[in-house]
């Protein structure tokens, strides 16, 4: 554990440092700038061949996906290959995408399958250790102020939150970390997951009560 | 959701009209909701407080190099060959025939794949299955078990390191299979990694091992 | 014109009546006759042994059980140097599950290993003996299920619960806990399923072998069956519990908790549900749900 939790995530916290919070906010959310006639567009390039224009897309959504495939796996070793799978298989499906909707929803729900799929054969696979047990790596924040303790501490609450995360069913923890995580409202969510937006919001409620009782269980919330 | 737990989402999320707060403000008085939602607002300052994990800088450009290309014309002519609108003309007599021999077909096989013989049940697909033991002195190791009617000397697990770490890979159709090694033609070793056992009935503790059948379509039953 | 068509009509009927004959013949195993017989001959046994072998080979054989694996079982019994006598003791423990319509396959397995693991074979007949009871008492429990609706919806199904049940009751899991199992499976509408059945059972007796009492484990996976819990989520009730265990918890805390967890859980409507589990395959092209365009 004191190992892991030397290694915190150096990237993220940079850009977030001006909102003036704990110092883990999240980066500025490319979401909500991006135009769905300019994705469209960039989609039209794509499917005349131009595959450099996909790389625009990519950008614009990989810190999205490969977050949300962490939360999902409790794992980041395979993270990045299963959301580099998400995005290529959204590649090959561009032709049914009809833009009725965000990039960002289809992808989602892409690397949200994807996710199911790899979580599922660990269940299959026999008496597998799951590796969501330890928590995923994260790297050492190069932070001026944060001190040494203050930067046990965050990566310490981290850990044993995404503990807590994998320990919810996979139906609230999706909920949980696309609502409260990944900053999405529940229209998109129930997009994304293919649900009304109200059964989405049961689904993020009943997920926040179970972690907070697992938090309680094991100390990390009063 | 009850009334309240509706309110407290809707509070959570910034989203609640002057009369839902007021309702909401009404029902804190209660105890037991004033704690639920500061244990609530905990939770979520704690998810929104999560750094996200980012990925390598390099991320885009192998999604790029895993993009086909674009497909050459000899092959978009196939694909176009294969899904062009056709026009077929058919009449009642030969569609009547062409049904019957499908549904035929369909309840021969249905009646067939329901005939399995005695002691040879048997599934087409398999699941690779990797089985090891540190065993470090030990000349030999083999694995016994139903998947093999517990012969002791038809699998050998190989030491390929030469420090005594003997493993194989085993193709295993779905089923439920108890097993143990048998270390130096004499020794039955229970296996220490397998998180199920099963008494034998004979005093030892055989291991299991369960292999599911893998679907595509993995909802309930 | 006519005959043209005649012809083309009468070819189709042909082929219609004669796929399943086609079928019939490729689906049939290759027959190894005389197999017993072979065996027999190479056994360094005395004639009387041989003979007392024989008759009661052939009347396993007749009783339905593959010759292969008579002649196998009779091949390792001399090859340990088991007594002609006490093999066909062995033998008689088979047919006699065999004959009780029970799903033979595990009998022949606990055979096989009782000879291979150079158990007396009298001790083999004893413990095969009692597998086939509790697999005759769980063949009636899967028969009573399948009376309170409990259906079975694919080949081998009623065969694999029977075995799941057999294996639960060896480990000690009551025939009172598992009925409750099956009622509860029974009650569930639309999963009601023999698979299912299977499942719960499997994971009871998985929780007995990792510490719980039968009644604590049959209660902790007759909960997830309550609850609608779906196939992966009862499995995954192994797991949740291992994972308890290495924090430190004892298996009965564990199983509390985790009891307390799944009844908090609301399971949705059974569509829904269903529709969200259900994944897609990495090769179908991605068809993104129908929405309507955000309202930013």
């Amino acid at each position: 554990m004191v190992v892991e939790a030397l290694r915190c995530n150096s990237m993220a916290s940079r850009a977030s440092k001006e909102q003036g919070s704990t110092g883990c906010q999240v980066l500025i959310d490319a979401r909500r700038e991006s135009d769905p006639v300019d994705e469209r567009a960039i989609i039209a390039r794509c499917l005349a061949g131009e595959r450099r224009a996909y790389s625009v897309l990519v950008e614009r959504y990989k810190v999205l996906v490969h977050d949300l495939v962490s939360r999902m796996l409790g794992d980041t070793s395979d993270a990045e290959d299963i959301a580099q799978d998400a995005f290529v298989k959204a590649y090959l499906s561009l032709r049914d995408f009809r833009g009725e909707s965000r990039f960002s929803t289809w992808v989602c729900r892409i690397a949200l399958n994807r996710c199911k799929d790899v979580l599922r054969k660990r269940r299959r696979a026999p008496w597998t250790r799951l590796r969501h047990e330890e928590g995923p790596d994260v790297a050492e924040v190069p932070d001026d102020q944060e001190t040494v303790v203050d930067s046990l501490e965050r990566c310490e609450r981290e850990a044993r939150l995404q503990r807590a995360l994998a320990r919810l069913p996979v139906k609230y923890r999706e909920a949980v970390v696309l609502r409260h995580i990944e900053g999405m409202d529940f229209h998109e969510i129930g997009r994304v997951l293919a649900i009304a937006a109200g059964a989405a919001k049961v689904r993020a409620f009943r997920g926040r009560e179970m972690l907070r009782r697992i938090l309680e269980r094991d100390g990390a919330l009063r | 959701m009850t009334r309240f737990e509706e309110l407290l989402e809707g509070k959570v999320a910034g989203e609640l009209s002057p009369d839902e707060n007021q309702e909401f403000s009404a029902l804190l008085v209660v105890a037991e909701n004033r704690r639920a939602f500061a244990t609530h607002q905990q939770t979520v300052a704690l998810l929104a407080g999560v750094e996200r994990y980012v990925p390598s800088s390099s991320f885009t450009e192998e999604v790029l190099a895993r993009l086909p290309d674009r497909r050459s014309r000899p092959l978009r002519n196939v694909w176009d060959l294969l899904w062009a609108t056709r026009v077929m003309r058919w009449n009642v007599a030969t569609a009547l025939a062409l049904s019957l021999v499908l549904v035929v077909t369909a309840l021969t096989w249905k009646a067939l794949s329901g005939r399995t013989p005695v002691g040879s049940e048997r599934h087409s697909i398999v699941t690779l299955f990797r089985f090891s033991l540190d065993a470090p002195g030990a000349q030999q190791v083999s694995l016994a078990g139903d998947f093999n009617g517990w012969r002791t000397d038809e699998i050998l697990l190989a030491d390929v390191t030469g420090r005594g770490h003997f493993a194989v890979t085993l193709s295993l159709k779905p089923g439920r299979y108890a097993y143990m090694f048998v270390v130096d033609g004499a020794t039955w070793m229970t296996d220490p990694r397998a998180e199920a056992y099963r008494d034998d009935g004979f005093g030892n503790k055989n291991a299991l091992v369960n292999v599911e059948v893998p679907t595509v379509a993995d909802g309930d039953t | 014109m006519a005959t043209r068509r005649c012809v083309g009509i009468a070819a189709l009927v042909v082929m219609a009546f004669g796929v399943p004959f086609v079928s019939q013949a490729s689906a049939q195993e290759p027959v190894k006759p005389g197999e017993l017989s072979r065996t027999l001959e190479a056994a360094n046994l005395s004639p009387e042994g041989k003979a007392l072998l024989r008759a009661k080979g052939i009347e396993v054989v007749r009783a339905g059980v593959a010759e292969g694996e008579v002649a196998g079982l009779i091949q390792r019994g001399v090859a340990r140097g088991i007594q002609p006598a006490e093999l066909v003791s062995l033998l008689d423990v088979v047919a006699r599950a065999k004959r009780q319509d029970l799903p033979v396959g595990p009998v022949l397995d606990k055979v096989k290993e009782g000879l291979a693991k150079r158990v007396p074979a009298v001790r083999i007949a004893g413990v095969a003996s009692r597998l086939s009871g509790e697999l005759a008492t769980s063949r009636d429990l899967v028969r009573r299920a399948e009376r309170d609706g409990i259906r079975v919806e694919a080949a081998g199904e009623r065969q694999r619960a029977t075995e799941a049940v057999a294996d639960a009751l060896g480990k000690g899991v009551p025939p009172e806990e598992m009925e409750k199992l099956s009622r509860q499976v029974a009650r569930s509408g639309a999963r009601a399923t023999m698979s299912r059945l299977e499942v719960g059972t499997q994971v009871t007796a998985d929780l007995v072998s990792m510490g719980l009492s039968p009644r604590e484990a049959s209660e902790t996976v007759g909960a997830a069956l309550v609850r609608g819990l779906s196939r992966r989520d009862i499995e995954g009730l192994r797991e949740r519990l291992g994972q308890a265990m290495k924090r430190g918890e004892s298996a009965e805390a564990g199983a509390t908790q985790l009891r307390e967890d799944i009844r908090s859980e609301r399971p949705e409507k059974a569509d829904k549900l269903e529709k969200m589990e259900k994944p897609e395959k990495m090769e179908k092209p991605e068809k993104p749900p129908k929405v309507e365009r955000p309202g930013r």
